[in-house]
C-alpha cells in the first residue's frame, strides 16, 4: 500500500517527465541580454518595498534578506502595493557609457523601424516617446545595473530555468512553462515598447490524456496583443518548428513574448470602430474598381489600419543562443503549483512599481497572480487561455461525435413524429375555419379557428425548417465522425482569424538614406512649421499645408515612388475638382440625371410595346425555346 | 482533302496589341487644340480661349516661356499617346495634373470655368483607368501603383 507521500512524489516524477518530453527549445536573438533563470538567485539581489507612490514608499525588507518563505509572508497595508526592487542605483551616465563599451558586448542591429511606417505612425512614435517624460517610467541605466545583477547570479548559479505545471482537466494535460528574467529590456536595448524589472513568459503544451499514452495536440504561447484561439497552433502546424519533437519558439528580443515562426512582428494599434469603416472602404473601393473603372486600390482598411500602426517591432530572429534539447544549453525544471510559498502566498510585483498609469514600466506580478492581486486566466484556467476548454481532445472526439449523433437523431425523431401530428391537424382546421367564415354570426369563432390555422402553420413551417437544419447536420456529423475516425482532424489553422506572422524579410530592408530620413523627418517637419509660422513667412495653415506638401515630396523621392505621389495627387485634386463640380452644378446634374432617367424608361417601354406586338403576331422560335425554362422560374420564386 | 492555311494565332507568350482606345483619340485631340491655343497665344494669334486659363501670364517673358515649354509639351504628348509610348502618358498625366491645379486656383480665386475643370477631371479618370493602363503600361497595371 502506497503512502500518500509516496503517490505525490510519483505524480511530480510523472508530471517532471512530461515536462521534460515536450519542453521547447527557445532560441534567442543575438545581443540578448537575460535568459530565464530562478526566482531564488533574483531574490537575493532584490530588496522589497511597499508603498502608494514613488515618493511615499519604504523599504521592509533589505537587499540580501530576502528569501522565497519570506517573500510568502509579505502583505501590503490596504490602499498600498507591495513590490520588489532589483535595481537599487541605476548607472550613472558615464558608467553605462563605459558598460556600453564594453569587450565581450553583443551588438544589435536592427533596420530603421521608422522606415516601415508612415507619418502618422512616425507621429505616434513621437508621441509616445514625449509620454514617457510625464509618465512613471523604469529609470535610465536600469538595464546595465540589471545586466551586471544578472551575471553575477548566474556567476552563482548557471542553471537556466523554466518553472513547470501540469494540469489535468476534461481529457486534456496542459503542460505550463514558465520562464522568468531580471528584466524586460525591450525599450532601453531594443527600441521597444517598455521596460519593467522582471518579466515572466510562459509557453503552454497541451496533450491529449488517451488511454494509449498522452499525445501532443496544442501549443500556445504569450505574445502581445492576442487571446484565445489565436494564441495557439496545432502540432501539426506546417508553420510550427520542431526538433526530436520539442517545439521551437522564438523569443523576441528583450520583451521575451513567444512566438513561433522566425522573423521580425510589428505591433498595430487596433482602431477603435474599423470593423464600420471596413465596410464603407470595401464600398467606396468597389465604386473606383467597377464603377469608374479605375485600378484596384487593394484593401483599403488594412492599408489604414498600417498606415496607423504603432512602429514597435518585436524581434524574433533566433539568431543567438538557443535553450533546450539538441542544443549547448539545457533546461532544469523546477515544479511549482499551488502549494509552492512563494508562487501562492506572494500577490506583490516582481518588480520595480514606477505607478506609471499606463501600466506598460509597471513590473509583472508572479506566476499565479496579476497586478491587480486576482488569479491569472492562465493560471486557474490554462484551458481556457488558449481557447482549448471548447475543443474536444482527438482521443474522445469520436465518442463525443456519437453521442452528438444520436442526440440529434432523437431530436429529428421528435420533429418527424411533431411534423406529422401537425399535419394532420390542420387540414381539418382549414376546412373547419372554411365553414365558419360561411355564417356571418360565427365570426367571432372564425376568426379565433384562423387564427389557430395561422399559428399551426407557422409551427409546421418552422418545425420544417429545424428538420432540414438537424438533417443537414447529421450528414455532416457523421461524414466528420469518419473523417475523424480515419485520423483527419481537419485543417490545422482552421481556428486562426488573425494569424501573428512576422513581416516578410523584402518589406523590412531599406537602404540607409531611407532609414535616416525616417529618423529625422518628424522631427524636421516640425521645424519646418515652427519656422515658417515664427517667422511670418506663411500663415499657420499654409505653413502645415507646405511642410505636409514637402515631407510628401520628400518621402516618396527617398522611396523612389515620385510618380506614384504625382499619380495620386492628381486624382486627389480630380476628386476635389469633379465634388466643386457636383456642387456647383447640382441643380443641373439632377436636371440632366432626370431627363437621361426618362429617356431610358420611356425607350425601354417602347421596345417593349414592339417586342410584345410582334410577340402577339407570331411568336418567335427563341420565345418558343425558352419557354420550358419558366418552370426553373417558379421554382426560383 | 482539307487545307490548312497559315495561323493567325499569335505564338504562346507574345502580347496581344491591345487596340488604341477611342477615348485616346479624343484626348490627342484636345492635346493637340490646347498646344496650338497655347503657341499662338504668345505671338497673339487665334481666340484666346484655346490657351485656358495661362491666358494672362502671356505678357511675361517667364509667362511666354510657360506657355510655349506647355504648348510644346502637349503636342509632343498628343504624338506620343497616338505611337502608345509610355512616358507621353506620364506627360499627359502631368499636363492634366497641371491643369487641374490652375483651374483649382482659378475657382478658389472666383474666376471658375466649369467646362474646363469637368473636361480635366474627365481626362484623369479616363487616363487613369485600366484600360488606357494596359495600352500603356500592359495587362500587369491593373493594381493602383505603377
Amino acid at each position: 500500500m502506497t503512502t500518500a507521500i509516496e503517490e505525490a512524489v510519483s505524480v511530480s516524477a510523472t508530471d517532471l517527465q512530461l515536462l521534460r518530453a515536450y519542453e521547447p527549445i527557445v532560441r534567442y536573438n543575438h545581443g540578448e541580454l537575460f535568459f530565464p533563470t530562478n526566482v531564488e538567485g533574483y531574490l537575493r539581489e532584490c530588496d522589497l518595498l511597499v508603498g502608494s507612490s514613488e515618493r511615499d514608499r519604504e523599504v521592509i525588507v533589505p537587499v540580501g534578506e530576502l528569501t522565497p518563505d519570506r517573500l510568502a509572508t509579505a502583505v501590503a497595508r490596504p490602499g498600498e502595493t507591495l513590490y520588489l526592487r532589483l535595481v537599487q542605483r541605476p548607472m550613472a551616465p558615464l558608467e553605462l557609457a563605459r558598460w556600453r563599451n564594453r569587450p565581450d558586448r553583443q551588438v544589435f542591429r536592427a533596420p530603421g523601424r521608422l522606415a516601415r511606417v508612415g507619418l502618422f505612425a512616425r507621429l505616434v512614435d513621437a508621441a509616445f516617446s514625449t509620454s514617457l517624460l510625464l509618465r512613471g517610467t523604469v529609470p535610465g541605466g536600469t538595464a546595465g545595473a540589471a545586466q551586471v545583477k544578472y551575471a553575477r547570479a548566474r556567476e552563482g548559479d548557471p542553471r537556466l530555468v523554466y518553472y513547470g505545471r501540469v494540469v489535468r482537466e476534461n481529457g486534456w494535460i496542459a503542460l505550463q512553462y514558465l520562464y522568468f528574467y531580471f528584466m524586460n529590456d525591450y525599450r532601453s536595448t531594443f527600441h521597444g515598447a517598455n521596460d519593467h524589472e522582471a518579466d515572466w513568459e510562459q509557453v503552454f503544451v497541451y496533450l491529449d490524456d488517451a488511454p494509449a499514452g498522452p499525445r501532443p495536440v496544442w501549443i500556445a504561447a504569450a505574445a502581445h496583443d492576442f487571446v484565445g484561439d489565436e494564441l495557439r497552433r496545432r502540432w501539426d502546424d506546417p508553420t510550427l518548428e520542431k526538433v526530436d519533437g520539442h517545439p521551437v519558439v522564438y523569443a523576441g528580443a528583450g520583451s521575451h513574448a513567444s512566438y513561433f515562426e522566425r522573423g521580425e512582428y510589428v505591433t498595430e494599434i487596433p482602431l477603435p470602430g474599423m470593423r464600420g469603416v471596413r465596410g464603407l472602404l470595401e464600398a467606396l473601393r468597389a465604386f473606383w474598381r467597377e464603377s469608374l473603372r479605375q485600378p484596384d486600390p487593394g484593401d483599403l482598411a488594412a492599408s489604414l489600419s498600417a498606415a496607423l500602426s504603432v512602429p514597435f517591432v518585436d524581434y524574433a530572429r533566433g539568431d543567438g543562443t538557443s535553450v533546450g534539447p539538441g542544443t549547448d544549453a539545457h533546461w532544469s525544471p523546477v515544479l511549482i503549483d499551488d502549494d509552492t510559498p512563494w508562487v501562492d502566498g506572494y500577490r506583490g510585483l516582481f518588480g520595480l512599481d514606477t505607478y506609471d498609469r499606463f501600466g506598460g514600466e509597471r513590473a509583472p506580478a508572479g506566476p499565479k497572480y496579476g497586478r491587480t492581486g486576482s488569479v491569472r486566466m492562465s493560471w486557474n484556467d490554462p484551458l481556457g487561455f488558449a481557447g482549448v476548454d471548447k475543443v474536444a481532445p482527438p482521443s474522445r472526439q469520436p465518442e463525443e461525435l456519437r453521442g452528438r449523433i444520436a442526440d440529434r437523431e432523437a431530436r429529428l425523431r421528435e420533429l418527424e413524429d411533431a411534423i406529422a401530428r401537425r399535419s394532420a391537424e390542420l387540414p381539418g382546421l382549414d376546412l373547419e375555419a372554411r365553414s365558419l367564415a360561411a355564417d356571418g354570426a360565427m365570426t367571432t369563432l372564425h376568426k379565433a379557428r384562423a387564427a389557430e390555422l395561422a399559428t399551426g402553420t407557422a409551427e409546421l413551417e418552422a418545425q420544417r425548417r429545424e428538420r432540414a437544419g438537424v438533417a443537414d447536420a447529421l450528414v455532416a456529423l457523421r461524414r466528420e465522425l469518419g473523417r475523424v475516425e480515419a485520423g483527419d482532424l481537419g485543417d490545422p489553422r482552421g481556428h486562426l482569424t488573425h494569424p501573428h506572422r512576422p513581416v516578410p524579410e523584402a518589406d523590412v530592408r531599406y537602404g540607409r538614406l531611407v532609414e535616416f530620413w525616417s529618423a529625422l523627418s518628424v522631427g524636421l517637419l516640425l521645424l519646418a512649421i515652427v519656422a515658417l509660422v515664427s517667422l511670418r513667412l506663411a500663415p499657420w495653415w499654409a505653413a502645415l499645408g507646405l511642410a505636409l506638401a514637402g515631407y510628401a515630396v520628400l518621402e516618396a523621392a527617398f522611396r523612389r515612388r515620385l510618380t506614384l505621389l504625382t499619380l495620386r495627387v492628381e486624382l486627389v485634386l480630380a476628386m476635389v475638382s469633379a465634388a466643386i463640380l457636383v456642387w456647383e452644378g447640382l441643380f443641373i446634374i439632377v436636371i440632366a440625371a432626370v431627363a437621361g432617367l426618362a429617356l431610358v424608361v420611356v425607350l425601354d417601354n417602347v421596345r417593349e410595346l414592339r417586342w410584345g406586338s410582334s410577340e402577339s403576331s407570331a411568336p418567335s422560335p427563341a420565345a418558343t425555346a425558352i419557354a420550358p425554362g419558366s418552370e426553373a422560374g417558379d421554382l426560383d420564386r | 482533302m482539307t487545307e490548312v492555311g497559315p495561323t493567325t494565332q499569335p505564338p504562346v507568350g507574345a502580347r496581344a496589341e491591345v487596340p488604341l482606345p477611342l477615348g485616346l483619340w479624343v484626348v490627342a485631340v484636345l492635346l493637340v487644340v490646347g498646344g496650338i491655343g497655347f503657341l499662338m497665344a504668345v505671338f497673339d494669334l487665334g481666340p484666346p480661349f484655346l490657351a485656358g486659363g495661362l491666358v494672362g501670364i502671356k505678357d511675361s517673358q517667364t509667362g511666354q516661356a510657360v506657355l510655349v515649354i506647355t504648348g510644346v509639351a502637349m503636342l509632343l504628348a498628343a504624338v506620343g499617346l497616338l505611337l502608345r509610348v509610355q512616358s507621353a502618358w506620364g506627360l499627359t498625366m502631368l499636363i492634366v495634373g497641371l491643369g487641374l491645379v490652375v483651374n483649382l486656383i482659378a475657382y478658389f480665386t472666383g474666376d471658375p470655368n466649369f467646362l474646363r475643370m469637368a473636361i480635366f477631371v474627365l481626362m484623369a479618370f479616363y487616363l487613369n483607368g485600366r484600360p488606357v493602363r494596359e495600352v500603356f503600361l500592359g495587362p500587369g497595371a491593373r493594381r493602383f501603383g505603377i
